[in-house]
């Protein structure tokens, strides 16, 4: 047991030493520290980029991009291409977990340095990058292919 | 109020959780009065969200029952519906304050059912943010606890050394808590330039801090040992009865550690000692955090001299399809074994994932030794165990 009243001593000697220190503390809102290049945000879209194919919607683990898809002549070349008429992302479901990004094809969604979102109603998150609104409250299609009834179950370690 | 209809002994836990004799005084077939009292769940000292009914007999906890599920979130039935890589995010939402063990244990379940082989530049990565992320729980904790016994500056100090490993992470995996950066075959992407320099200025200055600004400001302190000396006493045997693991277990002199003892990834290349410490109380539990801080930072030190080359994520093709089977990983994460178990039935979501939290083992101490102990030493015990609420309740 040590003395009484040395480690208190010691105590505020240390704080006493930090008191002359360089302040550690930044003060948000006044100042913003500068974000790392990596540093994953709100996901904004380029619509002029994107080929509407899908596969960020799919890999979504929250469903909170919803597409809407529509087959355009787009380069006047006669071909209907796919066209995403509507693009809706819902930022309260996101994760910012970023598999969207990584799944990209043509790198046109991608995070911003914006992270402070808030709104009073909840429909407010669902941003609109599209012509046309989506309704994000209703789920995309299930991508995930149902599984078949195992016919047998499978085999658990049961000494794990 | 006073019922006499039962002593409160005969009660089972469900009567005494439906709250109807909280705040009653019951007396039992001594004629002795005790008090039925509500922790929490809302509770500001609390480590989450957690209730606990006690029985007081004045000052005295005669018994303890916590009621956990507050925070449930019903991970093991959101990873069935999703794809194999879409698993880890939610891992990053078990334990907090501690998330990269939890993917590294995730990982390593399905690369087991994949037999898939990790390259080694990526292993060294994964160790090396385990190990910081040790850090950044184990010197919170510290915090956390000083904090419940009524010292405010240690939890400036830790939470000033958190947010420089933070800012690290953020740097490395794009988020300052939910990383999603150890995926299935390796890691997201390789360190950022510089960064094995800046980790190794900042462990050298952290080794260099944590004397004067922990050990001098703490263990000399003599509230501090008069409030943890001796609090919260575990034998070996009923630790190991127990199945505590971590800082809990180790406090108590059992050597174990799955780092070593069933060694993954990079550590078996490093030399690093398992700390325990004989005493079993809460200033034990608090000298092993310090001395597996010291330890990471030693590992820190070795994997950053060794760093190897190469590819950062082995191929497992675009989409990942495990065959019949199950996988199973455990990693050591800063409260103890944590281990995940995930069957597969061949298609792209597992069948079942279940994850092996070392919280929702560890509070079991609760139950068994918070009785006999004065009502302030709860939060003290509390700081032992260390748990998080995301991770007992998953």
């Amino acid at each position: 047991m040590p003395k009484l009243g040395q480690g208190i001593l010691k105590g505020m000697g240390i704080t006493l030493k930090h008191l002359f220190d360089k302040k550690v503390t930044r003060q948000y809102p006044d100042y913003k520290r500068p974000l790392p290049e990596r540093s994953r945000g709100m996901l904004t879209v380029d619509m002029d980029r994107c080929i509407a194919c899908l596969q960020c919607q799919r890999i979504c683990p929250d469903h909170c991009i919803s597409i809407e898809q529509e087959k355009r002549d787009i380069d006047g070349s006669g071909k209907p291409k796919p066209y995403a008429v509507g693009f809706v992302i819902d930022d309260s479901r996101c994760l910012y977990c970023g598999l969207c990004v990584e799944v990209c094809p043509v790198n046109c969604i991608y995070h911003t340095e914006e992270f402070e979102i808030q709104a009073y109603n909840r429909l407010e998150l669902a941003r609109q990058f599209g012509e046309r609104p989506v309704d994000p409250t209703i789920d995309p299609k299930p991508t995930v292919k149902k599984k078949k009834p195992a016919k047998t179950a499978p085999k658990k370690d049961t000494t794990a | 109020m006073i019922r006499e209809e039962r002593g409160a002994g005969e009660q089972t836990v469900e009567e005494r959780a439906s709250g109807r004799l909280a705040g009653t005084a019951i007396r039992d077939e001594f004629g002795l009065e005790t008090l039925d009292m509500n922790m929490g769940p809302q509770h500001p000292a609390m480590h989450g969200l957690l209730r606990l009914i006690l029985q007081l007999d004045g000052e005295t906890v005669v018994r303890c029952d916590p009621v956990m599920g507050y925070l449930h979130r019903s991970k093991e039935k959101i990873s069935e519906n999703r794809m194999y890589p879409a698993v880890v995010p939610i891992t990053d939402r078990i334990d907090y304050m501690n998330n990269i063990a939890m993917e590294y244990g995730y990982c390593m379940a399905v690369e087991d059912l994949l037999e898939a082989e990790i390259p080694p530049r990526a292993d060294a990565i994964r160790a090396l943010l385990n190990e910081l992320g040790r850090i950044m729980s184990h010197i919170p904790s510290i915090g956390f606890l000083l904090l419940e016994l009524g010292a405010f500056t240690p939890i400036l100090y830790a939470f000033r050394e958190r947010e420089r490993i933070q800012d690290m992470f953020e740097a490395i995996t794009g988020a300052r808590m939910m990383f999603h950066y150890i995926r299935i075959g390796g890691v997201k992407s390789d360190l950022p330039e510089g960064m094995p320099e800046r980790m190794w200025e900042y462990v050298e200055s952290l080794e260099e801090r944590l004397n004067p600004d922990f050990i001098d400001l703490i263990e000399g302190n003599e509230i501090f040992v008069a409030r943890t000396r001796n609090v919260g006493k575990i034998t070996q045997e009923k630790a190991v009865e127990m199945g505590l693991t971590g800082p809990p277990l180790r406090c108590t002199g059992v050597s174990y550690d799955v780092r070593r003892d069933y060694t993954y990834g990079w550590y078996k290349n490093l030399d690093f000692n398992v700390i325990t410490d004989e005493a079993g109380d809460v200033e034990a539990s608090y000298r092993v955090r310090i001395g597996e801080v010291r330890e990471s930072i030693r590992m820190i030190k070795q994997i950053l001299e060794a760093l190897p080359e190469g590819e950062v994520m082995a191929d497992l093709g675009r989409r990942i399809r495990p065959p019949e089977g199950d996988g199973f990983g455990r990693a050591e994460s800063a409260r103890g074994e944590y281990a995940v178990h995930v069957v597969s039935d061949g298609s792209d979501t597992p069948y079942r994932v279940h994850y092996r939290t070392p919280c929702t083992v560890n509070m079991q101490l609760l139950q068994e030794i918070v009785p006999g102990h004065y009502l302030p030493d709860i939060m003290p015990i509390m700081g032992l165990i260390d748990p998080v609420s995301g991770a007992w309740d998953k």
